[in-house]
């Protein structure tokens, strides 16, 4: 059987107990709306989100503004679906970028060994040996601050994750009966890495994004309340606790929807990469 | 274990050298010039020519670390040009303000990490157990700056209990020192608790599962021998690695939480380095939160040969 019919396999059954713990379905549901909310943000933003009306300022909920208004006025429900659009898509930045440095170099230390193994881990052991938040802020300190920049930074700072479980997951599978084959028949290096080493590692590298797309929230939404992510006009989540707390002596009731959006999409990244550990049972333990 | 020490504190150096490296070809990407950001927009050419002479901007990558290097080895973290001022005398006003935040946030860690991880791990399945996991996976997902926010609106501004910002040093008053402390050093250190609670957790009941604590209850030792004696040795090994990764936790939740409260520390000085890109400064905050990293976990590595007999061969 090949390495990709085998993890079909796998996924259906990791799914069906993924989908027996009432905690994954309830995240998979809130995320789910997430995504369709950002998917469809132009048509639910009751106002424009950019639009100021400085005689409105640090309105409460009304029907005009269900949640109120920031202090320039403008609407904080359309900024916080406007937010949504932004986290999502950057998180999707981060994380693409984090698994396409991340995961072939890991593969192909944890297959190819020897010295090359050896660089490679010294350098993630380097990356690794910083605090994420520190690192990001020196990246965007050099690159300059910008949603794009900083999302390169998160990115940047989570490839050595990927690295580790890929480097794992190859190192354990080379010397199995069905890679030799493989490679007896003439099979190349990458075709080897991609089609038949990387979906049987695919269990615990699913793990991994999930978790990662919990910390890659986190640092969108700190590094914009730092000012350095989103730039203005554009909302953020991050962006609306920082205005909310320029003016924590005006206001605070708008302080609490973006903050609760922030937390409930971390914890439903963390529960779900939890049920999913538990559902992948042994399979998630390469690499840990 | 001073071998050992000794050891660890060798194998530092390439891991220190390959960051001062790594952060010296990053910075050999910045777009634009370093030079004419760093001179600001009033500069005049020669200024931002003297810039270049000073920080060797005009040398290749590896020339840049080795001059990095050579003064290092004679004790300096680098000059702010134009100033003049040397950066480590900025690092060292900084510094003790972010240990005393980090001191006073780790204390508060340990403390509410532990007793909420062992009272969890004695009510198995029970309802503290069951409350303490609750609660630790949701305080877990709130990001600090929340956690800071909410605490200033609720006991500082709405409820002027506590100073809303600034720092007074110990001198000043031990008790004005740790007053101005306790908001900062909670939002600091409740993710940690409660990453430190779950681990505590699983750590002591796995321990408390197993033959030999059977054992010492059927002898008869009384209950609180048992678990704190026998359990909390067997268990404080993956308990003092989480406690240990804090400390990493705790140096970047520290930019935030210094702007939040108005602390003038080593976080704040990160951010203040971003801000205006200076590329000194910021390698300089790099290569010290990298030190701050790898002394903790040297302290974890000696703390198992104490705890575990078996790792000090």
């Amino acid at each position: 059987m090949t390495g990709a019919g085998r993890a079909i396999r796998l996924q259906s059954r990791t799914l069906r107990r993924l989908l027996r713990s009432r905690a994954a379905i309830a995240s998979i549901i809130f995320l789910a709306l997430l995504i369709a909310v950002a998917a469809l943000s132009p048509v639910l933003m009751p106002h424009d989100p950019a639009r100021q009306d400085l005689l409105d300022r640090f309105q409460g909920p009304s029907w005009q503004h269900w949640l109120g208004s920031d202090s320039l006025g403008r609407d904080n429900l359309s900024r916080l679906i406007q937010g949504t659009r932004v986290t999502l898509w950057a998180a999707f930045e981060a994380i693409g970028l984090s698994i396409a440095l991340g995961i072939p170099v890991g593969l192909l230390a944890g297959y190819v060994g020897g010295v090359l193994d050896s660089v490679l881990s010294r350098i993630a052991d380097v990356f690794l040996a910083l605090p994420p938040l520190i690192l990001a802020l020196a990246i965007v300190g050099i690159s300059g601050p910008g949603l794009t920049n900083a999302m390169i930074a998160v990115g940047i700072v989570l490839a050595p994750r990927f690295f580790r479980v890929a480097r794992a997951a190859a190192g354990s599978v080379r010397n199995e009966t069905y890679i030799e084959a493989t490679r007896a028949t003439g099979c190349s290096t990458t075709r080897i890495l991609f089609r038949h080493v990387l979906p049987n590692s695919s269990g615990p590298l699913l793990v991994q994004v999930t978790f990662a797309l919990g910390l890659v929230v986190i640092a969108e939404a700190s590094l914009s309340f730092l000012g350095l992510g989103a730039a203005p006009p554009t909302a953020s989540w991050g962006g609306m606790v920082q205005d909310a707390f320029e003016n924590i002596y005006s206001s605070s009731f708008q302080l609490i929807a973006p903050s609760v959006m922030i937390t409930l999409t971390i914890l439903a990244f963390s529960t779900l990469g939890d049920a999913l550990r538990d559902a992948l049972g042994r399979q998630s333990r390469v690499g840990d | 274990m001073l071998k050992l020490a000794a050891g660890r504190l060798l194998t530092m150096i390439p891991i220190l050298l390959g960051i001062i490296l790594i952060t010296q070809l990053l910075l050999s990407l910045m777009p634009g010039d370093p030079a004419k950001i760093m001179a600001g927009q009033l500069a005049t050419p020669e200024a931002i020519e003297q810039i270049r002479i000073d920080l060797h901007l005009n040398k290749p990558v590896w020339e840049q670390f080795g001059y990095y290097v050579d003064d290092l080895a004679h004790g300096s973290l680098g000059d702010e040009p134009g100033s003049g001022t040397p950066v480590s005398s900025e690092i060292g006003a900084a510094l003790p303000i972010t240990l005393s935040l980090a001191g006073v946030a780790m204390v508060f860690t340990a403390v509410l990490g532990l007793v909420a991880g062992t009272l969890a791990a004695l009510r198995r399945g029970r309802f503290a157990d069951r409350a303490v996991t609750a609660t630790a996976s949701v305080v877990q997902a709130i990001p600090p700056f929340v956690v800071g926010l909410v605490l200033v609106i609720l006991l500082a501004v709405n409820r002027p209990w506590f100073p809303a910002s600034g720092y007074v040093t110990f001198s000043d008053g031990p008790w004005t020192w740790f007053w101005h402390l306790i908001l900062p050093a909670v939002t600091l250190s409740l993710a940690s608790a409660a990453e430190l609670a779950r681990q505590t957790r699983g750590a002591l009941s796995d321990t408390l599962d197993q033959d030999f604590i059977r054992a010492c209850r059927a002898k008869g030792q009384r209950e609180l021998w048992v678990v704190g004696k026998h359990g909390a040795k067997n268990a404080a090994t993956p308990v003092v690695t989480v406690l240990g990764l804090q400390v990493g936790r705790i140096l970047g939740g520290a930019v935030l939480v210094e702007l939040i409260f108005g602390l003038p520390g080593f976080g704040a000085l990160a951010l203040n380095a971003v801000q205006t890109r200076d590329i000194v400064l910021i390698q300089a905050v790099v290569l010290i939160s990298a030190v701050a990293v790898l002394l903790a976990n040297l302290l974890v590595d000696i703390s198992y040969t104490y705890l575990n007999p078996r790792v000090r061969a």
